[in-house]
C-alpha cells in the first residue's frame, strides 16, 4: 500500500466517523438541535461579512481570500512598510531637540512634574537628563535631527514628523500589541492583517503580509503583533528571514521532489475540500490556500528574497551584510517585496530599550550602535523607493511603541557609566513618508523639556486610522463580526490626522 | 378695593421699582445676604407669570360676560402678580451684579422685567377709575408683550438663542429667525462655482466682525463688508498689511484674530462680541494661505486635509478633482471579471467608483479583445518590467483618462511618447530603468499636467533634465541624482 492510498483511507475513515456522529445530528434530528449545530459549524462570520454593510470592501471569497479587492475610496498607499524600532527609541536623542533640557541637565525634577505620574522603573525624584547628542537643522524644512542620524538628516524633506505621539501603555509587550492590534491584550488582528483582509494581495505567489525581524531579540509581544486574531489566519503575517531559508520549512525535505510535493499537496487539499464540504469550517479553506501559496512560494520567494542579485552599488547604498541577519538586509528586502506587490511589510529591529542599566542598553553605547545599524539603510530605503516612483504609493512609517522620559533613569542609584531614560507614554516622535503624506512637515509640539505635549497630539488609534485612510479605508467601516459585534482596528477611537495629509 | 388703594398701590410699586433701578448698580457688588435671593430669580419670575395669566383669564371671561368691574379675585391676582414681579426684579438686579450675562440680551430682559410689575398696578388703577376700554386693552397688551419678550430674553440668556426654536417646524424657522444650523452656515453645495470669499469668508465677517467693522461704524477705519474695501484697506506703517496673500502670519487680519483673547489687541474684543471659533480662524488662515483672493473658488483652492474636514462638517460634499470629477459609466462587471486572467489584473480603485487600475505582466495585454470596452475607465496602468515597446504606446490613446503610467524597467527609448500627449489627465509617468534620452524629455515638455516624472537609470543628461524642469516648474522630475 502506497503512502498516498493510506492518506485516502484515513480520510475515508474520518469521513465515516463524521457520518456516524455529525451526519446523524445534521440529517436526522429536526428543530433546534440541527439549527444550532449548523450555526456553530457554518462560517457565520464570513457569511455575515459577505452580506455586510454597503461600505464593506467586497465579500471574502472563501475559495480565494487573497483576491485583490477595492477599498472604500481611491487609495494613496498601495503598500505599507512599517519600520518598528522595538524597545522604544529616545526622541530626545533623535528628533525632539530641547535646548532647555540641556541647560537643566543634572537638576532634580520638580515635584510638580512627577505628581500623579507612574514610571516603569523610575522611583523617587529623578534628575533631568540633557540630550545625549548634538542637533542641527536640516533640509529646506529645517527639521531638527541629531548627529546620530547623519544619513537620515539628508532626506528630512521627504518625511512628516509626528512630534506628539502618545499611547496608553508603558510596557513593551502591551504597547506593541496596542500599536499593531489597537488593543493592549492578545486576540485582535494586526494592522497588516486588516490591510490584507480589506485589500487582498496583488501578488498571488508571495505572502501579502511579510514580517522581517532583526536585532538581538524578537518583539517582546511575540508573533501576536503580526497575527490575524479573529480574522481568518490566511491574513496573518509571514515571517521571512534574510539569512538561510527565507521562510522556515518552505523548501522540500531531502528526497522529496517538487513533483512529489505537488502531488501530495493536491491529495491533501482534496481531502481538505471534502472536510470543508462536510464541516464548512472556513479555516480549512485557509489551510488549502496556504498550502497552495506555500507551493507557489517555493519558486517565487527565493527569487524575491535574493538580495545578492541586486547591483553592488545598491548593496553598498543600503550597507547590507551578506549572510547575516541585519536591518539593512531587511530594508533592501522590503523594497524588493513592495516592488513585487507585497501589501504590508513589517520590520522589527530590537535593541532600543535604553534604560542605561547596561552597556547594550545605554544611550551612550547601545543606542548609538542601533542608530548606526539603521540610519544608512532606512535612508537608502526612502531614496530607493523615491527614485523608482514607489514612494508615491508606499507609506513608510518609523517609530517605537512609546517614547522615553526627559529624566535620567538610574535604577541602582549608584555611580553608573551608562546613561538611560525610562519608558514614557505621554509623548514621543514617529515619522511617516510617502503615499500622500506631506513632505518636510512636522506636526505636534512638546513642552520645553519634551515631557508633555503642547499641541497636535496623535494617539496610536489616530495613527492607525490615518494608515488605513491612506490605504483607502474608512477605519470605522473596516470591520469584522466576532463574538456578536463588529470589531475594528481602532476599537472605539481614532481620528484621521488630516493635518499631515496632502 | 377702593380707587384710593389702587392709586397708592401704583405709587408704591413705582417707588419700589425706582429704588431697585437706581440703587442696585448693575456694575456693583451684590450684598452677601442678597445673593441667595438673587439665585432664586429664575424661580421667582414664574410667580408673576402665574398670577397675571390667571388675572388675564378672569378679565377675558369678564369681557365675554360684558361685566365691566373686576371682581375681588381678579384684583387680588393683579396685586399679587405685581408685587411678585417687584420681588423678581429685585432678585434679578442682584443677579446681574453677580455677573456673567451677555449685555445686549440682558438690556431687553431687564427693560421688560421692570414693565411687568408696573402694568398690573396700572391696570388696577385704570379699571377702578373707569377709564376707557381702549386704555385698559392697551395696558393688558403691554403686559402680555412684556411677559412674552422679557421671558424669552431670560430663557435666551440661560439656554442660548437657539433653545426654543431649534426644533420648530421648518415652516416656522424663518419667522422665528433662529441662527442657521451648522450645515447651512456656508452654502457649499457648488464648490466649483462659489468663491472662498463669498461662501466662507464673507459669512464669517458678517457674523463676527462687521457690526463694528461695517459701513456704519468702521472702527479703526476698517470696513470688512466688501471685497473692494478689504482689498484697498491700508494699515498703519508699523503694522503688516491687512492681508499678505500666501503668508497668513504676515497678515494683520490673521495676527489680530490669533492673539490670545485677553490681549488688548485681540479681535474680536471680548466680552461684548462673539469670539471666532477655532474653525473660523483656520478657515480665515486658509483663505489667505491658499491665495484664493476674492475670486478663487472653493474647489480650486489647495485644500489641506484639516480644512477639508472642517468644511465637510459644514456640509461640503466630497470635492472631486481631475479625473474623479468625470461622470464615467460603470465598467461592465462581466468584462472586468473576464479580463482578470493570470498576467493581467484589472481592479477597481474603490468600491463605488467606476475607475480601474490595470497591471499587466506583458505588453500584449493592451491588445486583448474586450479591453477597449473598459479602457476609458482605466486611470492607472502598470506595465513595469514588461516587453513594452515604443510602438505599443500608440495603443494608449484608448485610455483617455490615464492619470498614472508606469513604464519603468522596459526597453522604451521614448520615441513613441508623443502618443501620450493627448492624455489630459496624465500626472505621473514612471520611466526609470528605460532607454529614454533627452529627445524624449523634449517631447514631455508639452505635457503640462505632469506632476511627477521618474528618470533614474536612463540615458537622459543633466541638461535635458534641467530643460524639462524649466518647462514643467511645478513637476517633480526625479533622475535619482539630486
Amino acid at each position: 500500500m502506497s503512502k498516498n492510498t493510506s492518506i485516502q483511507d484515513e480520510a475515508r475513515l474520518g469521513w465515516a466517523h463524521l457520518q456516524t456522529r455529525r451526519h446523524f445530528l445534521k440529517s436526522f434530528s429536526a428543530g433546534i438541535g440541527s439549527m444550532a449545530l449548523s450555526s456553530i459549524m457554518g462560517p457565520a462570520a464570513l457569511d455575515a461579512f459577505a452580506s455586510g454593510s454597503p461600505l464593506s470592501p467586497g465579500p471574502v471569497r472563501l475559495d480565494d481570500p487573497l483576491m485583490p479587492k477595492a477599498p472604500h475610496f481611491p487609495a494613496k498607499a498601495k503598500h505599507v512598510i512599517f519600520l518598528h524600532m522595538a524597545g522604544a527609541p529616545s526622541q530626545h536623542e533623535l528628533f525632539d531637540y530641547k535646548p532647555l533640557l540641556q541647560r537643566l541637565d543634572g537638576q532634580q525634577t520638580p515635584p510638580s512634574l512627577l505628581e500623579g505620574k507612574r514610571f516603569a522603573f523610575i522611583r523617587g525624584v529623578p534628575k533631568l537628563l540633557g540630550p545625549q547628542a548634538t542637533f542641527a537643522q536640516h533640509g529646506e524644512s529645517g527639521a531638527w535631527v541629531s548627529n546620530h542620524l547623519p544619513h537620515f538628516s539628508k532626506v528630512v524633506d521627504d518625511v512628516t514628523f509626528l512630534k506628539a505621539m502618545h499611547t496608553d501603555e508603558f510596557n513593551h509587550a502591551p504597547a506593541q500589541l496596542f500599536m499593531y492590534t489597537g488593543s493592549p491584550r492578545l486576540g485582535r488582528p494586526s494592522l497588516g492583517s486588516w490591510a490584507l483582509y480589506g485589500l487582498g494581495s496583488e501578488n498571488q505567489n508571495l505572502p501579502g503580509f511579510v514580517v522581517l525581524i532583526s536585532g538581538a531579540a524578537a518583539p517582546s509581544a511575540g508573533a501576536s503583533v503580526y497575527g490575524s486574531g479573529f480574522l481568518p489566519t490566511v491574513y496573518q503575517g509571514v515571517q521571512c528571514r534574510s539569512d538561510g531559508d527565507p521562510v522556515l520549512f518552505l523548501s522540500d525535505p531531502d528526497g522529496v521532489s517538487r513533483d512529489m510535493r505537488r502531488r501530495s499537496i493536491e491529495a491533501i487539499n482534496e481531502i481538505n475540500r471534502q472536510e470543508y464540504a462536510e464541516t464548512q469550517d472556513p479555516e480549512i479553506l485557509t489551510r488549502i490556500s496556504q498550502y497552495e501559496l506555500a507551493f507557489r512560494m517555493q519558486m517565487s520567494v527565493p527569487e524575491a528574497m535574493d538580495i545578492m542579485s541586486e547591483p553592488e552599488a545598491i548593496q553598498t547604498e543600503y550597507g547590507i551584510e551578506p549572510g547575516k541577519v541585519s536591518f539593512a538586509n531587511n530594508c533592501l528586502l522590503a523594497r524588493r517585496l513592495v516592488e513585487r506587490g507585497v501589501r504590508f511589510v513589517q520590520l522589527f529591529h530590537w535593541g532600543w530599550d535604553s534604560h542605561g542599566a547596561g552597556e547594550s542598553e545605554a544611550l551612550n553605547h547601545g543606542f548609538v550602535e542601533r542608530c548606526k545599524e539603521t540610519d544608512q539603510a532606512m535612508t537608502a530605503l526612502l531614496t530607493d523607493l523615491k527614485r523608482r516612483g514607489l514612494l508615491d504609493e508606499t507609506l513608510v512609517v518609523w517609530g517605537g511603541e512609546f517614547g522615553r522620559t526627559p529624566m535620567l533613569e538610574n535604577r541602582t542609584g549608584q555611580d553608573n557609566p551608562f546613561v538611560g531614560r525610562d519608558h514614557h507614554s505621554d509623548v514621543y516622535t514617529m515619522w511617516l513618508a510617502g503615499a500622500g503624506v506631506k513632505r518636510g512637515f512636522s506636526y505636534g509640539e512638546t513642552d520645553d523639556i519634551g515631557y508633555q505635549p503642547v499641541s497636535g497630539r496623535v494617539h496610536v488609534h489616530d495613527l492607525q486610522a490615518t494608515i488605513l485612510h491612506q490605504l483607502g479605508f474608512d477605519h470605522e467601516q473596516l470591520t469584522f463580526p466576532f463574538q456578536g459585534r463588529d470589531f475594528r482596528l481602532t476599537d472605539v477611537g481614532g481620528r484621521v490626522v488630516n493635518e499631515i495629509l496632502t | 378695593m377702593t380707587q384710593r388703594a389702587a392709586f397708592w398701590n401704583a405709587v408704591a410699586t413705582l417707588v419700589a421699582l425706582g429704588l431697585i433701578f437706581f440703587f442696585v448698580d448693575p456694575a456693583g457688588r451684590a450684598p452677601d445676604g442678597a445673593r441667595f435671593l438673587a439665585r432664586q430669580h429664575p424661580a421667582l419670575v414664574h410667580l408673576p407669570i402665574g398670577f397675571l395669566l390667571f388675572a388675564g383669564l378672569l378679565a377675558l371671561s369678564r369681557r365675554w360676560r360684558k361685566d365691566e368691574q373686576p371682581g375681588g379675585v381678579e384684583q387680588a391676582a393683579l396685586l399679587l402678580g405685581g408685587w411678585a414681579g417687584v420681588a423678581a426684579a429685585a432678585a434679578g438686579s442682584w443677579l446681574v451684579q453677580m455677573g456673567g450675562y451677555p449685555t445686549d440680551v440682558l438690556f431687553w430682559h431687564r427693560a421688560f422685567g421692570f414693565v411687568i410689575p408696573l402694568a398690573p398696578a396700572g391696570i388696577l388703577l385704570l379699571s377702578l377709575e373707569n377709564f376707557g376700554r381702549g386704555l385698559r386693552t392697551a395696558a393688558w397688551s403691554l403686559l402680555a408683550a412684556s411677559l412674552l419678550i422679557g421671558g424669552h430674553k431670560g430663557g435666551e440668556m440661560t439656554h442660548g438663542k437657539q433653545f426654543s426654536g431649534e426644533y420648530a417646524p421648518a415652516l416656522l424657522q424663518p419667522i422665528l429667525g433662529e441662527a442657521p444650523s451648522l450645515d447651512t452656515r456656508f452654502d457649499l453645495s457648488s464648490p466649483d462655482s462659489s468663491t472662498v470669499y463669498e461662501t466662507i469668508v464673507a459669512p464669517i465677517f458678517g457674523a463676527k466682525c462687521t457690526s463694528c467693522h461695517g459701513e456704519g461704524r468702521r472702527k479703526g477705519g476698517l470696513d470688512l463688508t466688501t471685497a473692494e474695501a478689504i482689498g484697498t484697506h491700508e494699515t498703519d506703517t508699523e503694522d503688516d498689511p491687512l492681508i499678505t496673500w500666501g503668508a497668513p502670519d504676515a497678515s494683520l487680519l490673521i495676527q489680530r484674530v490669533m492673539l490670545p483673547v485677553e490681549h488688548r489687541r485681540a479681535m474680536p474684543p471680548l466680552p461684548e462680541s462673539k469670539p471666532l471659533s477655532h474653525a473660523d480662524v483656520e478657515l480665515l488662515r486658509w483663505w489667505v494661505d491658499s491665495e484664493s483672493g476674492f475670486d478663487g473658488t472653493v474647489a480650486a483652492a489647495d485644500m489641506p486635509g484639516s480644512i477639508r474636514s472642517i468644511l465637510q462638517a459644514y456640509g461640503m460634499g466630497e470635492i472631486k478633482t481631475g479625473v474623479f470629477a468625470l461622470n464615467l459609466s460603470e465598467p461592465d462587471t462581466a468584462t472586468v471579471a473576464a479580463l482578470n486572467t493570470p498576467g493581467m489584473r484589472l481592479t477597481r480603485v474603490a468600491v463605488d467608483q467606476p475607475f480601474l487600475d490595470l497591471a499587466c505582466d506583458t505588453a500584449s495585454c493592451l491588445r486583448i479583445d474586450g479591453l477597449e470596452d473598459v479602457a476609458p475607465n482605466v486611470i492607472s496602468l502598470d506595465l513595469s518590467g514588461t516587453d513594452l515597446s515604443d510602438d505599443d504606446l500608440a495603443l494608449l490613446e484608448r485610455f483617455p483618462h490615464l492619470t498614472s503610467m508606469d513604464a519603468s524597467r522596459t526597453a522604451l527609448n521614448g520615441t513613441g511618447l508623443g502618443a501620450l500627449s493627448d492624455l489630459a489627465f496624465l500626472t505621473r509617468l514612471n520611466l526609470y530603468g528605460t532607454q529614454v534620452d533627452d529627445a524624449a524629455l523634449d517631447i514631455l515638455t508639452d505635457f503640462p499636467a505632469l506632476e511627477a516624472v521618474y528618470l533614474w537609470e536612463t540615458n537622459v543628461s543633466d541638461e535635458g533634465v534641467a530643460r524639462l524642469r524649466d518647462a514643467l516648474p511645478d513637476a517633480e522630475i526625479n533622475d535619482g541624482r539630486s
